[in-house]
């Protein structure tokens, strides 16, 4: 049995209402959803695991509890190693910094010396290839470019734990094939990753074990294929049914 | 456990010092006189009131000129530190949600923008001191203290303001609004005597005490004993609301802003 990264017992989590501050003119409340419902999960070394559901199901949200930024209202998250997070693009980058200054800030906000990141930088460069564009500010950047950069400082760092949300879409194909690479080295050291998307041949390509949320539940758990093709199922029968829906409501 | 998370972000320097210069250097790209301009600003103002209020009282110009400046420098740090700690964990959004990084870098890094700028200020109430020649004595190393207790109370002041905003919006709204008031209510571009027996009522504003540590003893020569009295009053009740808010609030602003 591989050492144990990440584990999550029984997670659930309502947003709280902020709609505004003292209750005052308060729309009806809106039944308290649970954006996470009793989420279990674990994740060994060397694993790469998938979380897949449509949007809205929760799995940003579960990524944040798991890099233990949202504190959940019951359940319990224990870490065994480094996270790193690859969010919503550009964040935790400052426009105005030059590509190199925004690698060295993301290497310091993750806990290293200064001087340690400074040494990584050659590599950053080579992996993200950004050549000579790497000392531009990054507002100049394009989607890809910034992603190229944020992506090479987050596997540069070596994190034990890399939680990634939505977001290897982006990218051009050369650029794909060695963030896939890297990732599968990342796997093949002692290290694990958790890749959350609603792209079915993303996580394909990408992970071995997939979770499936649907509406904050783990819905299904298991080898990817079979995830998927229930997930796959699940959609295509909801599109089905929305569509007797419809018909029914042309006929009435 | 969000106590030490906290103070951690306060103890790593290196990166709020950079992220503090970042947000420096973000607000002054491009132009030609760069962080300067702080100074001229400054510079600007209080040559504008010492010339109209100056003009309208019959008091001595060298005395109201270092009361204006030095008075007006200490106003700017409070001023900023109250107006941007509501702003502190609001601002910080992308990064709050996108990693983990500790709260007190975020407070850390809006405090060091206001020294900076403090710095810049300073320079110039010392050529103001040095150009008027006004005469001090040891007791003006005592003002090192009081920007020491500045920061000190502007850090509280961040945390409580920080989270209380990041919840309550309509706090924001109305810190502004009283600061602006505030302006007015505390002696800087007045002197209290000058308002003869409704001086008494500014005792009642604590910003004339923070005012009062720092600006006595550079214009007057005297350590302020009732204003030190109330500024480490206020100190230690504003730290326990802070110890409050860290232990028992904050782990849930993430779901706030």
């Amino acid at each position: 049995m591989s050492k144990l990264l990440l584990k999550a017992d029984n997670i659930t989590l309502s947003y709280p209402d902020t709609t505004n501050s003292f209750g005052l003119f308060r729309q009806e409340a809106m039944g308290q959803t649970l954006a996470l419902d009793n989420v279990s999960l674990e994740l060994f070394e060397g694993e790469n695991l998938a979380l897949i559901g449509a949007n809205g199901s929760g799995k940003s949200t579960l990524l944040r509890v798991l890099a233990q930024i949202y504190p959940p209202n019951s359940g319990r998250v224990a870490s065994y190693g480094d996270i790193q997070t690859l969010f919503n693009m550009g964040i935790g980058m400052k426009q105005d910094l030059t590509g190199r200054q925004n690698a060295v800030l993301m290497g310091m906000i993750a806990g290293r010396p200064r001087q340690e990141v400074l040494e990584m930088l050659p590599e950053i460069i080579e992996f993200s290839e950004l050549g000579s564009v790497f000392d531009q500010p990054v507002r100049t950047y394009s989607r890809g470019m910034a992603m190229r950069l944020s992506f090479a400082v987050a596997t540069s760092l070596e994190p034990e734990i890399l939680l990634i949300d939505e977001w290897i879409g982006a990218g051009d194909e050369r650029f794909r094939t060695k963030a896939q690479e890297r990732l599968a080295d990342m796997v093949g050291g002692s290290r694990g990753f958790i890749l959350a998307s609603h792209n079915v041949s993303i996580v394909k390509q990408y992970c071995h074990r997939a979770i499936w949320l649907n509406g904050g539940k783990v819905a299904k758990e298991g080898p990817v294929e079979e995830v998927l093709r229930a997930y796959i199922e699940h959609t295509h029968l909801n599109k089905e049914k929305n569509r007797e829906e419809v018909d029914a409501e042309n006929f009435s | 456990m969000e106590l030490r998370a906290f103070f951690q972000g306060i103890g790593d320097v290196p990166l709020w010092w950079r992220l503090a210069w970042a947000d420096m250097n973000q607000i002054y790209r491009r132009s030609l006189i760069g962080i300067f301009w702080i100074s001229i600003s400054f510079l600007m103002f209080v040559g504008v009131k010492i010339f109209i209020f100056g003009a309208i009282s019959q008091m001595d110009m060298t005395y109201y000129s270092l009361w204006v400046v030095i008075g007006y420098a200490v106003w700017n740090f409070i001023n900023a530190s109250v107006v941007d700690a509501c702003n502190v964990f609001i601002g910080s959004r992308s990064w709050i949600l996108g990693t983990n990084m500790s709260l007190g870098t975020f407070v850390a890094q809006s405090i060091m923008r206001h020294i900076i700028s403090l710095f810049f200020v300073a320079i110039i109430c010392i050529v103001a001191v040095f150009f008027y020649s006004w005469e001090q004595s040891l007791v003006t190393f005592t003002v090192l203290l009081g920007l020491v207790f500045l920061i000190i109370n502007s850090m509280w002041v961040h945390i409580v303001l920080g989270a209380l905003c990041a919840r309550h919006r309509d706090v924001m709204h109305l810190v502004q609004a009283v600061m602006h008031v505030m302006f007015f209510l505390t002696p800087i571009l007045y002197i209290p005597k000058q308002l003869g027996p409704k001086a008494a009522v500014l005792n009642y504003n604590p910003f004339t005490h923070y005012l009062a540590i720092v600006r006595e003893p550079v214009v007057n020569g005297i350590i302020p004993q009732l204003s030190w009295t109330v500024v480490i009053c206020i100190t230690i009740v504003g730290w326990f609301a802070a110890i409050y808010t860290l232990k028992y609030k904050t782990r849930n602003i993430a779901f706030w802003i």
